[in-house]
């Protein structure tokens, strides 16, 4: 007998959230004996949620884009067809390829894709074997390729359970009314005779495999889950509005039938293995079981996969398995590095997951391999790529149609080829979307935007609108919207989200709370995306207490989404609830373990708490999980680290290349300010293009683009140790990547009004209320604005005060910009004859 | 790694002759034995009465 075996079970589409009820009814006893004696975990899924991707994913440790495997469908070598996607598509080896490689043994079952068997050392039951044709006469002998080694046929083949086989006793008790359904009329028992037939085929070639071969890995894939949910979720309790009563009733156990069923042969699967096994349980997403539950699809590619929910389920049991411990943070791309780790085999640097350690009792070194692609020599892989009939899996293509994964290939084949193509390259452009490298996601998709009918290319400009919106481009996001409204489609897009983002990316925040108001109510606010955005918006209106109601509604109606309980955490700091906001960004770091924002926001509440130590190791962590530089992050470091040494002192040192910003409302003593820091010598960033005059005699110091730094922002880099004037509703654009130094100016805001209308040649003694009162919501969003920017230091001087005690104002100018200057120069500078429109 | 409290186990205590033509997800569920034995059962059915239905 092997030691140290690892088996691995993959149910796709299994919910922790159906799971908890009936683990809790006595539903489900194996799992909750795994449970106990384990670790358990959500499990983060990747997007697009497309099964054969993400299973492919968990055994190669990569993202689609390096493994190959695009959808559930593939073009044929020779372009003259289209079938179910096989291991033809992959091109990054797998661990069993690995392990094949290093001498281990492994048995793989129903895999998705492993067809056609790779010549491994051990036995592939290829997830072509369990598809049998619903027409006994259409049956045909097993496919080549449908098993390795070939000579297991024979065995093997009579443990297919046929549809035809599943009695009246087998499905009672999933659907204990199905004596009620008039087959003729009504063909709901259909799916589920089917798919329990297959699984048990599994899990008959499963059995046989755990209780007669050596291995020192296996791999079992059963897909009944996810093939009931697909069926019969609509039907699963709380019933949904719109569902018939009568079809309710009927259907209602179908769903938790199916996880007791997958419970059972769970049980049965632990009895063929011994104590020394590691076992590990998953899935590759969840699944919608509330109010998002979808009842009639949208016409769009892999419509099914929206019901797919972003955590799936994770348990692990074995000798090495910590013990009844909830695990954080896992995601699909960190098993292939796990199991390796497991076999004390290196980790490619090329894979993208990690090695979960924390599930290990005491884990094993981490090892790494620059790629498991170079290395020659036996792998187990197929020699040559193998050709296959279009019309040999017809069973397959069938059922990914009536799934709704797949549209129906129809009229001429050379437009379903063309029609898959264009689907491949969308999933590849969002697999890139999804890794924010969005110059690569776009390239593909302006090509596939070229694209004639019958390809209906709306949903390609949706997805350019969503690029253009993470890159804050709202003038492209609005053009795409623009032309996707113009672009003939069947499918209905909620463009009220498209909308609301670019209004509020534009500043019109409160006219994208009205867009979301509207689309909320229609929706009875029960869409918590429709909470989490109006939180956006009040957010940056700086309307802390309302945008806390929106996002607590958010969090209520979808508790498991990472980004809400951040954007939570951050509101909570800005109501000094500091505490509060700490919980809310460790929530969002238990469900999203690498989620860099949640890390930073957890750094800047414990930084508030005075726990600096820990604000630090947060900050650190941010950094360290975003691909890209993250220099508010590294700011707050360098903030922390001088902290930590300057304890006793209340200086603010010089920082390296620091950008000095004179600001203020206008006419509130900027030029001043600038005429001040010029004869203290420090340099400044100016175009002289406004010219003095009377009411700026010594001149306005500015420099034009700013006026158009939130287009552009570029020429920042030009006053790296220099002075430049910003006013302040313009600070928000600066590029967080510099420190900067901002002295902004303070005045009685009754003469600020008052000075602007003179110079605005309106009459000074009208006092406009409304300027007045945006005037005190400016300065109150700049306080707010400072507090969440690592690199800004900012101290508020007021224009009187400058102007009574210039000697003061300069010594403190020096000591905060932290070099030594002319203060002679500054001070004479200061002409008091120009304090002229006292309130 | 067994569990005491199944159904299959008790469905395990019948002897293979018991196992009922129409079998049961128990039955399914403990995998390669219990299907091909319910086969033999139908198979064996089917040669005493060919004439009734599965």
């Amino acid at each position: 007998m092997q030691k140290n075996k690892l088996l691995v079970i993959g149910w796709d589409a299994a919910d922790w959230k159906i799971i908890w009820p009936l683990i809790a009814n006595g539903q489900m006893p194996t799992l909750k004996k795994m449970i106990q004696n384990g670790v358990h975990g959500n499990m983060s899924t990747m997007n697009p949620p497309y099964s054969p991707m993400l299973w492919s994913s968990v055994v190669t440790g990569k993202t689609p884009d390096k493994h190959g495997v695009l959808g559930f469908i593939e073009v044929m070598e020779d372009n003259k067809g289209v079938r179910p996607v096989t291991t033809n598509s992959r091109k990054a080896r797998t661990v069993w390829n690995i392990l094949h490689h290093k001498g281990f043994k492994s048995n793989l079952v129903g895999w998705w894709p492993s067809f056609p068997a790779e010549p491994i050392n051990g036995v592939v039951i290829t997830d072509k074997f369990q598809k049998v044709s619903i027409d006994p006469k259409k049956r045909k002998p097993l496919e080549k390729g449908t098993i390795h080694p070939e000579s297991l046929v024979t065995d093997f083949k009579d443990l297919i359970m046929f549809p035809q086989e599943v009695t009246s006793e087998h499905i009672l008790p999933f659907i204990p009314l199905a004596a009620k359904i008039d087959q003729e009329k009504n063909n709901g028992l259909f799916p589920a005779g089917k798919v329990l037939a297959e699984n048990v085929s599994i899990h008959n070639a499963a059995t046989r495999l755990l209780r007669t071969t050596n291995w020192d890995f296996m791999a079992i894939y059963y897909d009944l889950i996810d093939h009931f949910c697909h069926s019969y979720m609509k039907f699963h309790p709380p019933k949904l509005k719109g569902v018939n009563q009568d079809q309710y009733e009927i259907f209602k156990d179908a769903v938790a039938g199916a996880y007791r069923f997958q419970d059972m042969m769970l049980e049965r699967t632990l009895e063929l293995v011994d104590d020394d096994t590691t076992v590990i349980i998953m899935s590759d997403h969840g699944f919608e079981s509330g109010n998002k539950r979808l009842i009639n699809m949208p016409k769009v590619q892999a419509a099914a996969a929206m019901d797919h929910r972003q955590f799936g389920m994770f348990v692990a049991t074995g000798p090495n398995i910590k013990k009844n411990q909830k695990v954080y943070g896992l995601g699909l791309i960190d098993i292939a590095p796990t199991i390796l780790n497991h076999f004390n085999l290196p980790v490619g640097r090329d894979m993208d997951g990690k090695v979960a350690l924390e599930i290990f009792k005491n884990p094993n070194k981490i090892e790494y391999v620059d790629s498991w692609e170079n290395i020659k020599g036996d792998f187990g892989e197929l020699k040559d790529k193998e050709s296959l009939d279009v019309f040999s899996d017809e069973e397959t293509m069938q059922q990914l149609i009536e799934l709704g994964y797949i549209d129906k290939p129809e009229g001429k084949i050379e437009i379903a080829v063309h029609k898959t193509k264009c689907d491949l390259k969308q999933n590849l452009a969002r697999v890139h979307l999804g890794k924010k490298n969005y110059s690569k996601a776009k390239e593909i998709l302006l090509e596939l935007i070229e694209e004639k009918e019958p390809i209906d290319v709306s949903s390609y400009f949706m997805d350019l609108v969503t690029i253009s919106l993470e890159e804050k481009d709202y003038e492209s996001a609005r053009d795409y919207l623009k032309k996707l409204k113009s672009v003939k489609t069947d499918v209905k897009y909620a463009l009220f989200f498209a909308e609301a983002s670019i209004l509020h990316g534009i500043g019109k925040s409160e006219k994208a709370i009205e867009v979301l108001e509207k689309a909320k109510s229609e929706r009875r606010g029960n869409n918590p995306e429709i909470w989490y955005k109006i939180g956006l918006c009040n957010y940056s209106l700086g309307k802390f207490d309302d945008a806390q109601m929106a996002y607590e509604r958010a969090v209520e109606i979808e508790p498991d989404k990472a980004k809400y309980h951040a954007a939570l955490a951050e509101n909570l700091i800005e109501l000094k609830e500091y505490e509060e906001a700490a919980e809310s960004a460790l929530t969002s770091i238990e469900l999203v373990k690498y989620y860099s924002k949640a890390h930073y926001v957890l750094g800047r509440a414990l930084d508030k708490l005075g726990d600096l130590e820990n604000a630090k190791i947060a900050y650190e962590t941010a950094s360290r999980l975003t691909p890209k530089k993250f220099y508010k992050a590294e700011q707050a470091i360098e903030n922390i680290e001088e902290k930590l040494n300057l304890t006793d002192k209340n200086t603010n040192s010089y920082k390296k290349d620091q950008i000095v910003i004179v600001s203020g409302l206008p006419r509130s003593g900027t030029s001043m300010m600038m005429q001040m820091l010029y004869k203290g010598g420090i340099k400044v960033l100016t175009d002289e293009k406004r010219k003095a005059d009377r009411s700026n005699p010594k001149g306005y110091f500015e420099y034009e683009p700013v006026m158009s730094i939130h287009k552009d922002n570029s020429w920042l880099s030009k006053a790296e140790n220099k002075s430049v004037k910003v006013v302040a509703p313009l600070l928000k654009h600066l590029d967080s990547k510099f420190r900067y130094k901002i002295i902004f100016m303070n005045r009685d805001l009754n003469e600020v009004v008052k000075s602007q209308q003179i110079m605005t040649g309106r009459n000074p003694d009208e006092l406009p209320v409304k300027l007045l009162n945006a005037f005190k919501k400016q300065l109150k969003k700049v306080e707010a604005w400072k507090d969440s920017e690592p690199g800004v230091e900012l101290i508020y001087l007021n224009y009187k005060d400058v102007l009574q005690n210039p000697i003061d104002a300069a010594d403190k100018i020096e000591s905060f910009i932290g070099v030594k200057m002319e203060k002679n120069g500054m001070v004479q500078s200061v002409d008091k004859t120009l304090y002229r429109n006292k309130s | 790694m067994k569990n005491s409290n199944s159904n299959i186990e008790e469905k395990l205590q019948i002897e293979l002759s018991e196992i009922p033509l129409k079998s049961n997800l128990g039955l399914l569920a403990y995998g390669d034995i219990a299907f091909e034995a319910w086969r033999e059962i139908k198979k064996k059915s089917i040669k005493a009465n060919p004439n009734a239905k599965e």
